[in-house]
């Protein structure tokens, strides 16, 4: 199945949670958003994607 | 003491600072420390999953108040999307509204931040709207619930001073939300006219970003801050086109 992850398509397996998208990123720096709702950092390795979901991975960066 | 009140948060410092241009984000933290800011902006943006970087949180003091930035914003329902998440991540409640489509002079949306401040208000947030010096605007705004205004000196980045000095004036003799001047202020001597005009802070980023040597940049403005800030409670008496002797005009020796 697909989704949409910061805006590219992403192939991903059946049944993969949100956390399984982000193996190599520190989880305590990122916020996670479905489809444009907010996925709390303890919810995300039982939260399970579904085909056409827009996830959204963000972070802080230097700003003015 | 001299307190800046923004929202229930009360402040010594009055100036603020920025994350953004910095080439060593390591300098984050000393430039704090020098220059006494109490209040540094930062944004969001999605993670580059090629090559993550680091989050800049990891180089800002816990002490610091953080004001997350709704850059890349294009109207009111971006801006407020954009503040939800940073105070789900646990940055707290202060937003700066910052919704920009103009891409030459990112000339900030007055109209679509006056909306995205009345509902972030009514939310909760401690809401700090970046505008056009309108003092229309700035009344709607206080009406709207936010904590402060933000009028800009002159385009963000450009170094380029108070372009902006009548309308400022104006915001300022009349708005009864704090005032920081945002934007444009390039030179400490920029800041200290700032403050002696009667602004009640000034957030500077760029000038301390990208000076050859922050953290003296950060000092600096700092001082300006602090000498324009006297100087405007000191109630300096006003320019006059004539001279006004400074020595007594008369019991003149007769020579």
């Amino acid at each position: 199945m697909e989704i949409k992850l910061n805006g590219k398509n992403k192939k991903i397996e059946k049944n993969s949670t949100l956390k399984d998208l982000l193996p190599t990123l520190n989880p305590d720096t990122i916020v996670t958003e479905v489809n444009l709702e907010i996925i709390k950092k303890d919810k995300r390795k039982d939260f399970i994607l579904k085909n056409g979901d827009c996830v959204e991975i963000i972070t802080f960066m230097g700003g003015g | 003491m001299d307190i800046l009140k923004i929202g229930d948060r009360e402040f010594s410092s009055r100036l603020l600072t920025g994350t953004g241009k910095f080439r060593d984000k390591n300098e984050i933290k000393p430039m704090l420390k020098q220059s006494g800011s109490q209040i540094i902006t930062i944004a969001l943006r999605r993670v580059n999953l090629e090559n993550p970087q680091d989050n800049i949180l990891n180089f800002i003091p816990k002490t610091t108040t953080l004001l997350p930035n709704t850059s890349g914003a294009r109207n009111a329902q971006e801006a407020v999307r954009i503040a939800h998440i940073a105070r789900d991540a646990g940055c707290g409640n202060f937003v700066k509204i910052e919704v920009i489509h103009d891409a030459l002079y990112l000339m900030p949306d007055n109209e679509e931040t006056i909306k995205a401040t009345k509902i972030l208000a009514k939310d909760g947030f401690i809401v700090l709207p970046y505008i056009s010096p309108d003092i229309v605007t700035c009344k709607k705004l206080e009406d709207v619930g936010a904590s402060a205004v933000m009028p800009l000196g002159s385009p963000i980045g450009s170094n380029a001073g108070l372009q902006t000095k009548n309308l400022l004036e104006m915001i300022i003799q009349n708005s009864n939300l704090p005032v920081i001047i945002d934007a444009g202020i390039g030179l400490p001597s920029h800041a200290s006219m700032a403050m002696e005009m009667g602004a009640d802070a000034v957030l500077i980023n760029t000038a301390i970003a990208t000076a050859n040597d922050p953290i003296s940049a950060a000092i600096a403005f700092s001082l300006a801050v602090k000498a324009g800030r006297m100087a405007y409670l000191a109630k300096l008496e006003n320019q006059s086109r004539y001279a006004r002797a400074s020595s007594p005009l008369t019991g003149f020796l007769n020579l």
